[in-house]
């Protein structure tokens, strides 16, 4: 039907082919198992080398056996075959699978459609600006490749990439008017398979030895801040995440559902204290919000539990952006007999020493506060160490084996055994994960949250006071607080803290590095973040509601089909080719002599024209003849200099007959 | 999709045809430049099958809310657009005219020749010309330039071809839209009839058969000498009188004029008409090879003996329209 008749791809373009489909697939070489890369390679050479050398294609047979097996074996190293990651595999074999009996142009054009979809699922695990770089390169590439493979003549591939450049560019208006206005929906649509949000990280709901410690090796970006006008005191940066009750002696979860919607907190706080910001949050695949302790306001994103979390009516699946207040100065006011119970609940018969200690602090001291200050001073003056590879801690008794035994150990060993020694002592106390710690990105003024940031700490119940915040880990390593960890220092096991450098280079590196946080940040917030919302905030700044999609419609229409019939315009109307410098000055020379009534006629030769001007007009015949040989010089000689066409301009534009 | 189009248009009557939907007409005089109006555009069923993927990939970006797969979704998107303007593009204000058309024995292929000119800078790629009969030739025009496309049609019976009307098409750049527009062309070639296998020549000398010597300047056999006149071949210059101080002398020659035949109606065999014209047809063609002069008697034509291209096509002409109203 489209007349396309050639049948066999010659080797060339079988080597763009195959090179345009390796490096469409290459990035997912990264997340797909091995033994699907090196598959997917070995076809990929084996095609090309049956294409230089004749070689026959397999069987029908063989290509069917071939199927099977890998669609079993996919489905045995996935357990399923519509997941995110086993649905790619499956594409990059059919891919492989239709290479193998790549004979026809039919066959080339399936294999450009399944490497463009294979394109866009890149986007699923990565979206940053170098990803994105390639998967565009790639995208030129193939409509390249697929322009070179529909063409019924044998041209350079130069050209092609020429047009298809051509093509994206004039497309690139087109696409940002439809990004930037086409109606965006709440996603999902439809369920998303299970391992869509597979590899994000953050806190967890839980906290066991050894949680946060894994988390404290990644640089991966938490969150990002920016404050209104006050920025708290590094010692204030205490990001408020999950809030962990209950216990079995060795690990820590959140407690019981405590009534987060139409709840009050009984908050008293001094209102010099509160801070604005806005927190933009990487997606963690939890419920939980972070805010500066203590959050004050509820909004749609988020609402504040009685535990003072802030909850997320859903997953956080997508970059959030939510403004915040929070005080810093507060008072929690009164405890509820449910709270205090859960918050004296010791697991029985676990941890005994702990629990003994705690009795004999208790009975030591004449007040709470007397009582946290002894466990403090423990933790000061006894050897302990802070470290990113304690002991693991294997005994039935873990909090024990910290307390008396190992005395190594990160944040979490800290705030879990103080928790429980402070309800041995019969003061009401939970733990509270979330991130300490912010550094500043001078070049947008904003503050990052990292990964590597992520800590615990306790919180006791005071009469009076109401919860208040302790962290043991300052009393061991208050330099934790002051400064964040240097990951690149982990190796040695022994905790490093980033001091700021002082030689040249290591200060360029780090301005590099906030350079490039800052245009992520950008990206992230203008194009990665562009969803329903901000998309309304877009539209109601041009003043358009966003419920009055009849006008909306009518906007949309409008523009998308006025930069089309532009685009239109641009491309039909015809190109005039550029008028010959040397010529258009002759032409000239020629109407000057027009308005003197001579006129050259259609067909008449320079030199005759010149010949006949002069016995016309002797007195101009020295003029004439040099203007007239420079003309034939230039038009016919090679191409001419700038100098001499100067000279020859001058000449035309002096000469008055 | 086109072709199912191009149909149900052909089943209009041609007053109902929407208007524009009439055919650009182009003869060996005429060209016809194709126009805005008269050219169509549509996706072919590759640019369907495109389309169906864009959709499943936005519908992904929709569940995804992925921000990249939006922009790559409509990047793909736009770019299929602007591909359509090109498609368009390259059709339009294109030139189309006659140039000429070889005739050719039945059963062979007789040749359309097409001439396109393009008056514009930008190059036209993958210029596909089809006729009702679906013979496809493609060729690319460069810029201000023209090009020529053959269409072979082949031919399985005697008499007059028409080209009729052929199709403009282009699938470039991406093959997802397919532009065309249809011309008529004023084009008309013969067919004749298919030379016999096996014929061999009438008998000649009935009484018109014999030798006829003439007296001109051959160059055969030697047959004396003359006074030199300016212009005689330098060959044949008899350079020994020259020597011999008798001035020049150019040597003349005779040639053997060859029998006349005649190749008549009445001396072929068979009760079909085809089959006789078939003997003719090959007795032109061997008397044509063998140089001889000859004549054609049909029925109600005669055809004076003679000799050349010219007449063979004359006489192979008449046997193409023997019996064949105008």
């Amino acid at each position: 039907m489209n007349g396309v008749q050639i049948t066999v791809l010659d080797q060339r373009a079988m080597t763009w082919l195959l090179a345009g489909l390796g490096l469409t697939i290459l990035p997912h070489s990264l997340y797909l198992p091995i033994w699907i890369s090196a598959l997917a390679l070995a076809i990929g050479v084996w095609r090309w080398l049956a294409a230089q050398r004749n070689w026959p294609l397999p069987h029908n047979k063989i290509k069917l056996l071939l199927t099977l097996a890998l669609v079993v074996a996919i489905f045995a190293n996935y357990g399923t075959l519509v997941g995110r990651d086993s649905g790619t595999a499956l594409l990059v074999m059919m891919m492989g699978l239709k290479l193998v009996e790549l004979r026809q142009r039919r066959d080339v054009m399936v294999l450009m459609f399944l490497a463009y979809f294979l394109l866009i699922t890149h986007f699923i695990f990565s979206q940053t600006i170098p990803m994105a770089t390639y998967v565009m390169c790639c995208a030129w590439l193939l409509l390249s490749l697929h322009m070179h493979l529909t063409s019924m003549e044998l041209r350079p591939v130069r050209h092609s990439l020429r047009t298809a450049g051509g093509l994206m560019l004039l497309g690139l208006p087109l696409m940002l008017a439809l990004f930037v206005l086409f109606p965006r929906i709440e996603g999902p649509i439809w369920g998303l398979p299970k391992d869509a949000y597979a590899g994000m990280t953050g806190l967890g709901d839980s906290m066991s030895p050894g949680a946060i410690s894994s988390l404290s090796q990644s640089d991966e970006v938490a969150f990002r801040v920016k404050f209104d006008d006050q920025v708290p005191s590094t010692d204030k940066r205490y990001w408020r995440g999950p809030v962990l009750w209950m216990t079995d002696g060795r690990n820590w979860d959140i407690g019981p559902e405590l009534r987060p919607a139409a709840w009050q907190s009984p908050i008293s706080a001094a209102h010099e204290s509160a801070l604005s910001y806005t927190v933009t949050l990487e997606p963690h695949n939890q419920k939980w919000l972070f805010a500066l302790d203590l959050p004050a306001t509820s909004s749609e994103h988020g609402q504040i539990s009685s535990d003072l979390q802030l909850i997320a009516p859903k997953k956080v699946r997508k970059r959030l952006k939510y403004h915040m207040t929070s005080y810093l100065d507060y008072n929690t006011g009164q405890l509820t007999d449910f709270e205090r119970r859960l918050g004296l609940f010791l697991p029985k018969n676990r941890n005994p020493r702990t629990v003994a200690l705690g009795r004999s602090l208790q009975i030591q001291s004449r007040s709470d506060a007397e009582v946290i200050q002894k466990a403090l001073t423990m933790f000061r003056q006894q050897p302990f160490v802070y470290s990113l590879r304690p002991p693991l801690l294997d005994s039935n008794e873990p909090s024990d084996q910290f307390l008396f035994e190992t005395r190594t150990g990160f944040c979490e060993h800290f705030a879990s055994s103080f928790t429980m020694l402070m309800r041995a002592a019969g003061i009401p106390a939970r733990v509270v994960t979330g991130y300490q710690g912010a550094e500043l990105n001078p070049v947008d003024d904003y503050y990052i949250v990292r990964q590597r940031d992520a800590h615990a700490w306790s919180e006791v119940w005071l009469p009076g006071q109401g919860w208040v915040r302790i962290d043991p880990t300052a009393a061991v390593a208050p330099e934790r607080i002051e400064r964040s960890i240097d990951t690149s220092l982990l190796s040695a096991g022994a905790v490093q803290f980033s001091v700021p450098h002082s030689d040249l280079l290591s200060k360029a590196w780090q301005q590099v590095n906030l350079n490039l946080d800052a245009i992520n940040n950008r990206w992230n917030q203008l194009v990665l973040g562009y969803g329903p919302n901000q998309q309304r905030e877009f539209l109601q700044n041009l003043g358009l509601d966003i419920k009055d999609w009849r006008k909306l419609a009518w906007v949309f229409l409008v523009l998308v089909g006025g930069l089309f019939v532009i685009i239109t315009a641009f491309v039909l109307i015809p190109r005039h080719r550029q008028v010959d410098p040397v010529l258009k000055n002759y032409q000239r020379f020629c109407r000057k002599l027009a308005k003197r009534g001579l006129l050259r006629a259609e067909n008449e030769s320079a030199s005759a024209f010149a010949q006949r001007v002069k016995t016309n007009r002797p007195d101009l015949s020295e003029k004439i003849d040099r203007i007239t040989q420079l003309y034939c010089h230039l038009r016919y000689a090679g191409s001419p200099n700038q100098k001499q066409l100067l000279h020859f301009r001058k000449q035309v534009s002096e000469f008055k007959p | 999709m086109a072709v199912l189009f191009q149909r149900w248009l052909d089943t209009l009557p041609a007053g109902l045809r929407p208007r524009g939907v009439r055919y650009f007409a182009a003869s060996a005089k005429q060209s016809a430049v194709l126009t805005n109006k008269r050219i169509f555009v549509l996706p072919t069923k590759q640019g369907w099958v495109f389309f169906v993927l864009l959709v499943l990939m936005l519908l992904g970006a929709m569940n995804y809310s992925n921000s990249m797969a939006f922009v790559l979704t409509f990047w793909l998107g736009s770019v299929s657009l602007v591909s359509l303007l090109y498609t368009y593009r390259n059709l339009v204000k294109l030139e189309i005219k006659l140039n000429g058309s070889e005739p050719c024995f039945a059963g062979g292929h007789a040749i359309f020749n097409l001439l396109l000119n393009n008056k514009q800078t930008r190059q036209r790629f993958d210029i596909g010309i089809q006729n009702a009969a679906g013979i496809t030739s493609t060729s690319s025009v460069n810029s201000e330039d023209h090009a020529q496309i053959s269409l072979a049609v082949p031919t399985s019976q005697r008499g007059r071809l028409q080209l009729g009307r052929v199709t403009l098409s282009s699938c470039y750049p991406l093959g997802l839209f397919r532009a065309w527009a249809y011309v008529d062309i004023e084009a008309e070639t013969l067919v004749y009839p298919r030379p016999a296998d096996n014929a061999p020549l009438p008998q000649t000398g009935q009484g018109s058969g014999e030798r006829m010597e003439t007296t001109e300047e051959g160059s055969d056999d030697f047959h004396g000498f003359r006074q030199y006149h300016a212009g005689d071949s330098p060959r044949h210059i008899y350079w020994k009188a020259l020597a011999r101080e008798q001035g020049l002398v150019t040597k003349q020659f005779q040639r053997h004029q060859s029998p006349e035949m005649w190749f008549d109606w009445a001396d072929t065999r068979g009760t079909d008409i085809e089959t006789r014209l078939s003997q003719l047809c090959r007795w032109l063609l061997d008397g044509d090879s063998q140089q001889q002069r000859f004549g054609l008697r049909l029925p109600g034509v005669v055809i004076a003996p003679a000799q050349g291209k010219e007449h063979l096509d004359q006489c192979l002409a008449q046997l193409a329209l023997f019996g064949v109203g105008e």
